[in-house]
């Protein structure tokens, strides 16, 4: 779609502006990251219209699916759980993501045969919102005040949800596709590794009342574990992984 | 009993717990590695090691401890009984119903009197644990779903093609799993194929539809219903989907009289364009090796054409280009390809693990989702012999500091209006 590039260039300008004018303009940041979700709703639902099918498929869309999700978390939180001040990190991880997505093909290509189907339209999303709210509870896991971290508390608990609903989704539709649930696949084995890992966070701080500060490294790792696991396979050989992500050309693809 | 209580404490020791997650996650981290260079088959093999066993039956131990001794948490959570430690913080406040009865309706909480004018509790979400009770007992069902799986399971794999009816026979799979017992586990499946059709995205080697019509039953219950790879058809508690796409050719044989002396129905792997395969025919001492290229411009057919090589022993005898009914001259005889069938790789599974396992999954959703959305605040308001009342608060981590705003008003070192 010929407006990809330039839409995502002005979300990308929009949140490197919340990045960068965050703590001195708390207003504008937050319209411009309203703006900037707005951008990215619009980006995806033309992309719905035009492919006639969910966004759901191929690394770019994924992209912007994650950091629309971001965004609207993000802007919740601001809005409601918190006076000001929480869009900074949350929007330099979505200038990031947006950042990269100009590597990537963004061609509307058709569902494969695999994709096609609602548990995967389920899948993908539930995805986004773990995407989410990893992010979100690493960012504020890194501000030692007491109401930030209660809420990293929560937002990581939500995160350990939604990661478990995906994998479960995901785990349900194999049986159906491969006629087993678990293949060893690397981003399934990923998926496994950041749930592990979140599971241990958890119970860290639950049992041994380590604080989320003291945790958030582990936190942040958690959640890079958790990109890569939805990142990495583009740059795995061909038919490493049967997560198919992208039929069009980036890296390993067919031509 | 005391010493079974004894062994149940130590196994589930708090420090176990972090140390087998975190010897887990090491694991998967080193298999995480491993399955990026390495196929699946391997990954799995090395998964299946002895270390990984003994990881998962300690665990499992563990668990079952763990399980056990917070079952009585869960129960004095979900009874409201007062907790053994009452260390708590003083408050100014009047314990009776007229001031208890709108504070937690305000901070959205119940109210009930433990002991009448000595002992008030305001609480939300009491069963909250419940939720971590059933995410943890639903990981210990886990091992119940893998050995149904491992009882009942069956995985057939087979070619069917256009036109042709299914038994469900051993000798009808190319593949079965388990090689045993193949009379009691393999489901009775019986079908006809109606159609395969397969749609690719562009000009490429990518499925964008593929499905196969299935016809079922006979007379009155015959039904005709699409099997595709994420949609089964269901025959006999089996799902029957369709994966590989094939096309497949009819022979012809002529004498060299002109008379047929073979005709039928093959049975190769001739997809993708370039595959090839061979099959002889009965009475003749020839190997048939064809590949078939459905047209030029893509995968459909359109102006299909074979490669046809015929050998005797290590003999190329003939070989050369056909189109459909064209025909090769080979030791007198000829050969034709007179018509081309479509055919899918079809997998017929039934597992009845797979039931539990699915709701084994459900249960420890319903138990994240419990334990993380509706976090339990239970606040119990002590009258002490000298008059004066302390609060104690048991309030879940993912709360929202519920405890903490309905207190407030009631600290003893702050104006109280509540009070009177």
């Amino acid at each position: 779609m010929p407006a990809d590039r330039p839409l995502v260039a002005v979300a990308l300008a929009l949140v490197l502006f919340v990045g960068l004018m965050g703590r001195a303009r708390p207003r504008a940041s937050f319209f411009a990251a309203f703006t900037a979700m707005l951008t990215l709703v619009g980006l995806l639902g033309a992309r719905w219209v035009i492919g006639g099918r969910p966004p759901v498929f191929g690394t770019f869309e994924t992209s912007v699916a994650e950091t629309f999700a971001l965004l609207a978390l993000a802007l919740f939180v601001d809005r409601r759980l918190l006076p000001t001040g929480v869009l900074r990190g949350p929007a330099w991880l979505a200038a990031i993501t947006l950042g990269h997505t100009f590597f990537l093909d963004n061609g509307i290509t058709p569902l494969t045969i695999s994709e096609i189907s609602l548990w995967i339209d389920l899948h993908a999303p539930l995805a986004w919102l773990a995407w989410a709210f990893y992010l979100m509870a690493a960012a504020m896991a890194f501000v030692d005040e007491q109401r930030r971290q209660a809420l990293a508390t929560r937002l990581l608990g939500l995160a350990f949800f939604f990661h478990s609903a995906m994998a479960f989704v995901g785990i349900y539709y194999a049986t159906l596709l491969f006629a087993k649930p678990w293949a060893w696949d690397p981003v399934q084995i990923l998926a496994l590794l950041g749930w592990t890992l979140a599971g241990v966070a958890l119970h860290l701080h639950l049992f041994f009342r380590v604080s989320l500060y003291r945790l958030r490294y582990f936190i942040a790792f958690i959640a890079l574990v958790y990109v890569l696991s939805g990142k990495l396979m583009m740059y795995l050989p061909f038919g490493q992984s049967f997560h198919v992500f992208e039929l069009g050309v980036f890296v390993g693809g067919p031509k | 009993m005391p010493m079974l209580a004894k062994l149940i404490r130590a196994l589930a020791a708090r420090w176990v717990t972090a140390y087998l997650m975190l010897t887990y996650a090491l694991f998967v981290a080193l298999l995480a590695a491993w399955s990026t260079i390495s196929p699946a088959q391997r990954v799995a093999g090395i998964a299946s090691l002895s270390p990984f066993w003994l990881l998962y039956l300690i665990a499992g131990v563990h668990l079952l401890a763990c399980t056990i001794q917070f079952f009585a948490s869960v129960r004095r959570r979900a009874t409201l009984s007062l907790p053994e430690d009452r260390a708590g913080t003083a408050v100014t406040l009047t314990l009776n119903d007229e001031t208890l009865a709108p504070a937690a309706k305000r901070a959205g909480m119940k109210c009930r009197w433990l002991d009448k004018e000595s002992v008030a509790v305001l609480y939300r979400h009491r069963f909250s644990s419940v939720g971590t009770l059933l995410f943890h007992g639903a990981l210990l069902l886990l091992p119940l779903a893998y050995v149904i799986s491992g009882a009942t399971r069956f995985e057939g794999k087979a070619w069917i093609i256009e036109g042709h009816t299914f038994e469900g026979k051993r000798a009808e799979y190319y593949r079965v799993t388990p090689t045993e017992h193949f009379s009691a586990r393999a489901p009775k499946v019986h079908f006809e194929t109606e159609a395969v059709e397969a749609t690719f995205w562009q000009k490429k080697l990518f499925f964008t539809d593929l499905r196969a019509l299935l016809i079922t039953g006979k007379g009155a219950e015959r039904q005709a219903a699409w099997a595709t790879m994420a949609q089964p058809v269901w025959i006999d508690g089996a799902r029957i989907s369709i994966q590989g796409f094939n096309y497949t050719p009819s022979v012809e044989v002529l004498a060299p009289t002109g008379q047929r002396i073979q005709e039928a129905d093959l049975n190769l792997r001739l997809f993708p364009p370039g595959v090839e395969d061979s099959f002889t025919l009965p009475g003749l001492p020839h190997r048939f090796w064809v590949r078939l290229y459905p047209d030029d411009r893509g995968f459909q057919l359109g102006k299909p054409v074979f490669h046809l090589a015929v050998t005797r022993g290590k003999r190329l005898v003939s070989r050369g280009w056909l189109r459909r009914g064209e025909h090769l001259a080979f030791d007198g005889f000829r050969i034709a390809f007179p018509a081309i069938r479509r055919g899918g790789e079809i997998v017929v599974h039934r597992d009845w693990g797979y039931p539990l396992l699915w709701a084994i999954l459900m249960l420890a959703l319903l138990g994240i989702a419990w334990r993380v959305l509706a976090p339990s605040c239970i606040v119990w308001l002590v009258k002490k012999d000298n008059g004066s009342v302390e609060a104690i608060v048991r309030e879940d981590a993912f709360a929202r500091g519920r405890a903490e705003r309905l207190l407030a008003n009631w600290r003893a070192d702050k104006g109280n209006t509540d009070a009177r």
